[in-house]
């Protein structure tokens, strides 16, 4: 009886343990004034770049601001919750940025965001709801989102309806994005990503020359393609075949193990999830493998569940207020909460760039702010001054957007942050 | 090779639990991958946040999982008396409600438990992290004791006796509800184990559970419902599957030639390898 009570107690105390460590993006605060506007050049790697937000030269706030209300797929259950549940603070974030700032200026007007999010639930069908939600029950005429694959469900019913519509980004298939997919736009070109892993790469490890090539096998056929010619472009070699990995895999030592036969000089591993990365590196440092591995990071994440095993990662995009060569909107919205959660900052870019674009076109209406949106070269994002990139690749120009990359090296788990780099405009 | 028999004895270690379950209140376990997960974050949570060694966190979280199978077979498996479609959904709800506790909590960075044992063995340019040998030991030995507590202890010989005939089990005065107790806990406190080995040695998300509760269906079907031996060698051979075939086969295809073994021995013999009428 009396060890049983000890379970009992035992079970129950693990509950509220984990309530008490937990909740690391509750906290809210202000935001803090709003910055003014300067623009970064075409140079290889970006110093500190300042954006404001839309009507930022009007930092109080109108009296009576009329509401625009825009629509955001996020899958907020399910697997890819990981993700959208963190971007959905910070869209929400992004938007309070935005309505401090007076919101989206159009003919005179103020407007003020407000946000109807709709749960993807991680699924084809769940997004395919929510779009329709959005559109039809809603009635709206932007949305932000989905990220991922998810576009597949959600583009057919935007276009249809004409609602304006930008993804987080995308995997590449053509059913994304394409050129009779007028209504849509991206706010982030994956082969940019790609291309500034690569890039500091070799800005950092220069004797590199072959890179072996580690990817997540499901999005691979779609990037199979541009990986290789952004490969090509750069004047490195593949190491040899791809090694693909799946991302739910327990056990990555045996990926580990076929990467080291190739006996690269480095490793790309440019899509993935953070156990696949991790068990990849810490497998390959198992083996001996000492050359340099670049991936998408959070550093807190990295050094966190690597610890001094974290060594030789270029790594890319992670977001943190003690990089000095942050943004200045990004470090706005990371202080906006707790400034160690995971920021994946990609939502919240999308509406900043549409937001951007709406005051561009002072229009609200969807088919005027595409049309001024397709003659646009340059957008302020969260990241910094945006760019076109890939008109070649999506068939649209000026649909899908680049932005400077943030950059983080770390060694015996130290972090050490870099100067931003710009990514080549892909054809 | 040590992933192999690694990987092997995690899965045996999860089968068994699920067995032990399925096989005394015949209850299809789907929150068995939920446990798992949860144990991993619980003992990253009492490794890291309170800064417990792992050598005290680590039974301490098996404990609290085995307290929480006997809450769980109290008051939820035992109101539903067996019913299967009526457990299953109080699986999913267990399951359910724990991945999204975590998820929303802890769900947005890959967290680790940190090594129990530092550091690499090996001979020449053959290294093993320490912490998979130890863990390995630690697994086997467990098993062993398992398979100690089912043949030679008294509670094993009333299990054994309620899986084969409840009603005569009954009749010569074994109390079904402290025998079922017995197993959710054993069952979940295996879950346990094999959670805390996995969240040490890789990466801890909300959704690893429901990787390893696919394989661990397998694995019971495989091995044939009811079947306690063929759980042993079922596991050792998902084990070589898992560990070894990445390194020839790309990606998800190695998962693909599972669930095409699964759906093939389901055609030819459909009690499984070592199942019976």
């Amino acid at each position: 009886m009396i060890l049983g009570l000890v379970l009992l107690v035992l079970a129950l105390g693990l509950l509220p343990l984990v309530a008490a460590c937990g909740g690391e993006e509750e906290t809210t605060t202000t935001a803090p004034p709003a910055t003014t506007a300067t623009t970064a050049g075409p140079t290889t790697t970006a110093g500190p770049t300042t954006t404001a937000a839309p009507a930022s030269t009007d930092t109080t706030a109108p009296a009576a601001m009329e509401t625009l209300r825009i629509g955001a797929i996020l899958s907020l259950s399910d697997w890819y919750s990981v993700v959208d549940a963190a971007d959905k603070v910070d869209l929400e974030y992004t938007a309070q940025m935005i309505n401090d700032d007076g919101g989206i200026q159009v003919q005179g007007k103020n407007y003020k965001i407000e946000l109807v999010i709709e749960d993807g639930k991680s699924s084809l069908d769940g997004n395919t709801a929510a779009a329709t939600k959005l559109v039809l029950d809603e009635k709206l005429p932007f949305v932000v989102g989905p990220g991922a694959f998810f576009n597949l469900a959600t583009t057919p019913i935007f276009e249809q309806n004409k609602v304006l519509h930008v993804a987080n980004y995308n995997g590449l298939n053509p059913a994304e994005m394409n050129k009779d997919t007028r209504y849509a736009f991206l706010g982030l070109d994956p082969i940019t990503q790609a291309n500034a892993e690569l890039k500091s790469l070799m800005l950092y490890y220069p004797d590199v020359k072959t890179v072996c090539l580690a990817t997540e096998d499901a999005t691979y056929p779609a990037f199979e393609p541009h990986f290789k010619a952004l490969v090509e472009r750069l004047g490195l070699t593949l190491s040899g075949d791809p090694v693909l990995f799946a991302t739910n895999a327990e056990d990555y030592n045996p990926v580990a193990s076929k990467i080291k036969a190739q006996n690269p000089d480095a490793v790309w591993m440019p899509v993935g999830i953070d156990p696949s990365y991790f068990g990849i590196l810490t497998g390959l440092r198992t083996l001996g493998y000492e050359g340099p591995v670049t991936f998408p990071i959070d550093a807190p994440s990295v050094t966190g569940a690597l610890g001094d095993a974290a060594t030789g990662i270029v790594g890319v995009l992670s977001k943190q207020v003690t990089d000095p060569h942050i943004s200045a909107p990004m470090k706005r919205l990371l202080e906006m909460g707790d400034v160690n959660r995971h920021v994946f900052g990609l939502a919240p870019n999308a509406l900043y760039l549409l937001a951007h674009a709406i005051e561009a076109a002072d229009s609200l209406d969807p088919t005027a702010v595409r049309d001024k949106w397709e003659t646009l070269t340059s957008l302020p994002t969260l990241y910094g001054d945006g760019f076109p990139s890939g008109s070649q690749l999506f068939g649209l120009t000026n649909h899908a957007w680049a932005h400077p990359i943030p950059v983080a090296l770390i060694n015996n788990g130290q972090v050490e942050y870099k100067p931003w780099i710009i990514p080549d405009v892909t054809p | 090779m040590i992933n192999v028999v690694l990987l092997g004895v995690v899965y045996i270690l999860m089968g068994v639990g699920f067995a032990f379950i399925l096989n005394l209140l015949g209850i299809f376990n789907l929150a068995h991958g939920a446990i798992f997960m949860s144990a991993a974050y619980g003992c990253y949570l009492l490794v890291v946040k309170l800064g417990l060694p792992g050598f005290v966190a680590f039974p301490l979280t098996v404990l609290a999982a085995a307290a929480f199978g006997v809450l769980v077979e109290r008051f939820l498996f035992r109101p539903m008396k067996a019913d299967f479609n009526r457990t299953m959904m109080v699986c999913i709800a267990l399951s359910t409600i724990l991945v999204t506790t975590f998820n929303r909590f802890l769900g947005t960075r890959a967290l680790s438990i940190p090594p129990f044992l530092a550091g690499t063995t090996g001979i020449g340019p053959y290294k093993v992290q320490t912490d998979r040998i130890l863990a390995f030991a630690i697994g086997v030995v467990i098993l062993v004791a398992i398979i100690l507590f089912v043949d030679r202890s008294r509670w094993g010989a009333q299990m054994q006796a309620v899986t084969q005939n409840r009603e005569g089990a009954a009749l010569q005065g074994i109390r079904f509800g402290r025998v079922a107790a017995i197993a959710c806990a054993v069952g979940f406190g295996l879950a346990a184990i094999g959670g805390v080995f996995m969240g040490s040695l890789y990466n801890l998300t909300p959704f690893i559970g429901d990787v390893t509760l696919i394989k661990v269906l397998m694995l019971v079907i495989l091995a044939g419902l009811g079947s306690f031996n063929g759980i042993f060698y079922v596991g050792a051979l998902l084990g070589v599957l898992y560990g070894a075939l990445p390194v020839v086969l790309n990606g998800a295809v190695v998962d693909a030639l599972a669930s095409i073994m699964v759906l093939a021995l389901l055609v030819i013999r459909p009690r499984g390898f070592f199942g019976h009428e």
